[in-house]
């Protein structure tokens, strides 16, 4: 063992240092590549159109799902008691005989 | 220098290398990390300024027509079901008239008064009244002490009359269909109040 193993180590160790700083510079160009991609990917007209398309989609289940509680609250109230419209009708026979209104 | 001392050298040469390669790969993580999400925000950021209000346009579209739909579905139910209301309504009034019930001769009794006041005045002498032919000799007999002179018409209406002064100036509109015409937007909503109090708010 001498200084110049020493000295030799040193440098290894530099070497090792200096590697890592070059996967470091890997990784971070690595990431802005990524990052590109997705810029790209969402400036990309075809991949909004197809977002929008599919959001529409989306849209129209929700809006059949609307359309048939509706239908069923109208179907609900179609199908009000007979004694309910016997009433309703007797109260309109008395305002016009009545003479009250 | 003992071959210990440089042993223990070489340990701590690598032992602050390896934390300073470690140090570097961490920060590079990090500066890799802070890069996509920068981007993210940014995509984010694009897709709310240029997809956000075409999908707003969109649902507005799509989902404002079905909620359109929907509520002109319930206000068509609803009228539907006045409707029947009032169709039960004329039914009940024909059986009325026909039957000549106490309800009905009074109804009878009153529109002759209105109508005779509202039409008959010191340049009217003579008014005609129109009613259904079964009601003819029960009003006949009604107006025999009337101040004016009546002539008495058959008129294919369900009951009540119809009366106007013979030059045409003044009419009165007493029939059960013109009673129902003129009641029917404030019976309308009675009716749906009756009808749909507590079974649907639209």
């Amino acid at each position: 063992m001498s200084i110049a193993s020493l000295l030799l180590e040193e440098k290894k160790a530099m070497m090792y240092v200096e590697e890592a700083r070059r996967r470091a510079q890997e990784i971070i160009q690595r990431a802005r590549v990524e990052a590109e991609k997705m810029m790209r990917e969402t400036a990309d007209e075809e991949a909004a159109r197809r977002e929008l398309w599919e959001y529409a989609e989306r849209l129209k289940e929700e809006a059949e799902r609307i359309m048939s509680e509706y239908k069923a609250r109208a179907e609900k109230i179609k199908a009000i008691p007979d004694e309910l419209i016997e009433k309703a009708a007797n109260l309109i026979a008395k305002e016009v005989l009545s003479y009250e209104l | 220098m003992s071959s210990d001392q440089i042993e223990a050298l070489k340990e701590e040469i690598w032992r602050r290398a390896r934390e300073r390669a470690d140090q570097i790969l961490r920060e590079a993580e990090a500066e890799a990390s802070r890069i996509i999400e920068e981007a993210r925000r940014r995509i984010e950021e694009m897709t709310r300024s240029r997809i956000e209000p075409e999908k707003l346009l969109l649902r507005r579209r799509i989902i404002g027509r079905a909620i359109s739909e929907g509520r002109r579905m319930i206000i068509m139910a609803k009228n539907e079901v006045v409707e029947r209301a009032f169709e039960k309504a004329i039914e009940k009034l024909r059986k009325e008239a026909e039957s000549k019930s106490e309800a009905y001769v009074n109804f009878l009794r009153r529109s002759l008064e209105r109508a005779l006041e509202y039409v008959s005045g010191p340049d009217i002498d003579e008014v005609v009244i129109y009613a259904n032919e079964s009601d003819l000799s029960i009003i006949a007999g009604m107006i025999k002490d009337a101040q004016v002179n009546v002539r008495l018409e058959k008129s294919p209406i369900i009951g009540g009359m119809n009366v106007l002064s013979v030059d045409g100036r003044k009419s009165y509109y007493g029939s059960i269909e013109s009673r129902l015409e003129a009641l029917k937007p404030i019976l309308r909503e009675r009716v749906a109040n009756l009808l749909f109090r507590g079974v649907e708010v639209a």
